[in-house]
């Protein structure tokens, strides 16, 4: 699923966010990444998306390398990722429903598949009562269950949740993490960054990853880094 | 195709969720871009009527050769064939002196009375030659050259100011139309602009979800479109109404002008006006939104 080989980030201001490492996730697993603000958590996932490429080393996703002069194939390979973002970004004015299917409206999907397959994310999420509901009126957990239906109806082959439970009680946390963990099957993997080291105990990832200051440092789980 | 199709509800949708959101700006867009269009058919229609009429009086241009009264009535034949053969030259007419008197009460009307004051017919028999207005110079050079003609009265100040106007109002016309390009060109591709970057947000989180740019970009020219449209439809009702008004009070103000059939004209300079709106709208919108991208 992902595969990074000695690679590091840079911004065009100086800072390292990345220092170089070698890491390699594969199908079906949840990794947990963990670590101060600033620690390199958001960078990592920007490398994913690929909004930002690296400044050196290779970095795969999916098979594909994170590059530049590979704009299209980076967009392609975006249908094929189901990211939750740490702001949810969501279209305000829009329904539940329309946020959910705007997700799947440039894949391979037909209508009525698309307003199916949403419905039934939406269910999943425990939101199916407002699904018709504007997200303009919804509580922030609320839109948060609405940005991980979005991301997961696509039935994406990676997850990546930036900073899910951010601003949330053990107890709401502990319930998105496990409800992004039981996204996973054979063949997608979930890759969660958060905050919150106390939280790692009460969810059981496939992988712990640590990070400070930008280097990895492996705490629990198989050989990634 | 069906692929692309399925999509129609949420791209109008799109459009109209862009349009409220810049629901004044686009307003006045529509009504800048519905004058400018408006100005454009009352120029072409100028363009239109001043060239009509300008070649109606090219058609008419005419030289007057004067020849000896005592000319025997065989060479008058003689010369109006010579001049018949000449290239350039329509019709050769040989007027007599009453005919000119004639000619001359009809243009006076009322004021040929001032006629009769002359104890005889004051006017002159003469050749009316209809010219090509093209070779009036090689015409005139031959005729002068002619020792059977006396005078030649060849109008060249007027035929060759009409000739001056009809080049000015052609070249008013593509100035205008040109600027109207132009101007729609700016205030379109403005407004995509403007919507772009109202729902950035919006297009950020498209991209990061891997739509593409056709998905993206498709609201915003159908917006473009839309708006052009609606300002070339407004236009062309205007247009419609207006020259509908001034028929009605120039009808029969000019009575030499040459009739012409306005209706179809006009009606095809509203189609065209639409038309052009149209693509016009669609251009600006993509040209804006290459600008956004590049930016």
């Amino acid at each position: 699923m992902i595969k990074a080989n000695q690679c590091s980030l840079q911004y065009k201001d100086g800072t390292v966010a990345l220092k170089p490492f070698d890491l390699e996730i594969g199908k079906g697993e949840t990794v947990l990444i963990t670590g101060p603000s600033g620690s390199g958590k958001t960078s990592l996932l920007k490398l994913i998306l690929g909004i930002e490429v690296p400044t050196s080393g290779k970095f795969e996703v999916l098979g594909q390398p994170i590059c530049k002069g590979v704009d299209q194939d980076i967009r392609k390979l975006r249908t094929q990722i189901g990211p939750i973002f740490q702001d949810f970004r969501l279209l305000e004015g829009r329904t539940v429903l329309e946020n959910v299917v705007l997700g799947l409206r440039f894949l391979e999907n037909s209508p009525s598949d698309m307003k199916k397959i949403a419905t039934d994310y939406i269910e999943r999420v425990g939101l199916g009562h407002k699904r018709n509901q504007s997200v303009d009126r919804l509580s922030w957990g609320e839109c948060q269950r609405v940005a991980i239906a979005r991301a997961v109806s696509r039935r994406p082959k990676l997850i990546v949740a930036d900073e899910p439970t951010g601003n949330l009680d053990q107890e709401n946390a502990i319930n998105v993490l496990n409800l992004l963990a039981s996204f996973t099957d054979s063949n997608t993997s979930v890759l969660i960054t958060t905050h919150a080291t106390h939280l790692v105990d009460k969810i059981e990832p496939t992988a712990l990853l640590v990070m400070h200051e930008g280097v990895f440092t492996f705490e629990r789980g198989g050989a990634y880094v | 195709m069906f692929k692309g199709l399925k999509n129609t509800n949420y791209y109008l949708g799109e459009v109209k969720t862009i349009i409220k959101l810049n629901g004044f700006s686009s307003f006045l867009s529509v009504i800048s871009l519905s004058l400018i269009f408006f100005i454009t058919t009352l120029t072409l229609t100028g363009w239109w009527l001043s060239t009509t009429f300008t070649n109606a009086l090219e058609n008419e241009a005419e030289i007057s050769a004067y020849y000896p009264a005592d000319i025997s009535l065989n060479n008058v034949q003689g010369l109006i064939l010579e001049i018949q053969k000449m290239e350039g030259v329509k019709t050769v007419t040989a007027v007599t002196a009453e005919q000119a008197y004639d000619k001359m009460s009809e243009i006076l009307g009322q004021e040929a009375k001032i006629l009769s004051q002359f104890d005889e017919n004051p006017f002159e028999a003469y050749l009316e030659i209809g010219i090509d207005l093209d070779r009036l110079e090689p015409i005139l050079t031959t005729l002068e050259l002619n020792d059977q003609l006396e005078y030649i009265r060849d109008n060249r100040t007027i035929l060759e100011k009409i000739s001056r106007i009809s080049t000015l109002i052609a070249l008013l016309g593509i100035i205008m139309t040109l600027a109207v390009g132009i101007s729609t060109f700016i205030i379109t591709s403005h407004i995509i602009r403007e919507g772009v970057h109202a729902h950035e947000a919006q297009i950020n989180t498209l991209q990061l979800l891997g739509a593409p740019d056709t998905f993206i970009n498709l609201p915003f020219i159908i917006e473009g479109a839309l708006l052009a449209l609606i300002s070339g439809i407004l236009a062309a009702i205007a247009y419609l109404g207006f020259m509908r008004v001034v028929g009605n009070f120039t009808d029969g103000v000019i009575p030499f002008f040459p009739i012409i059939e306005t209706q179809t004209v006009f009606i095809s300079i509203s189609v065209g006006t639409i038309c052009v709106s149209l693509i016009l709208g669609l251009l600006a919108s993509l040209f804006g939104l290459k600008l956004n991208k590049k930016k």
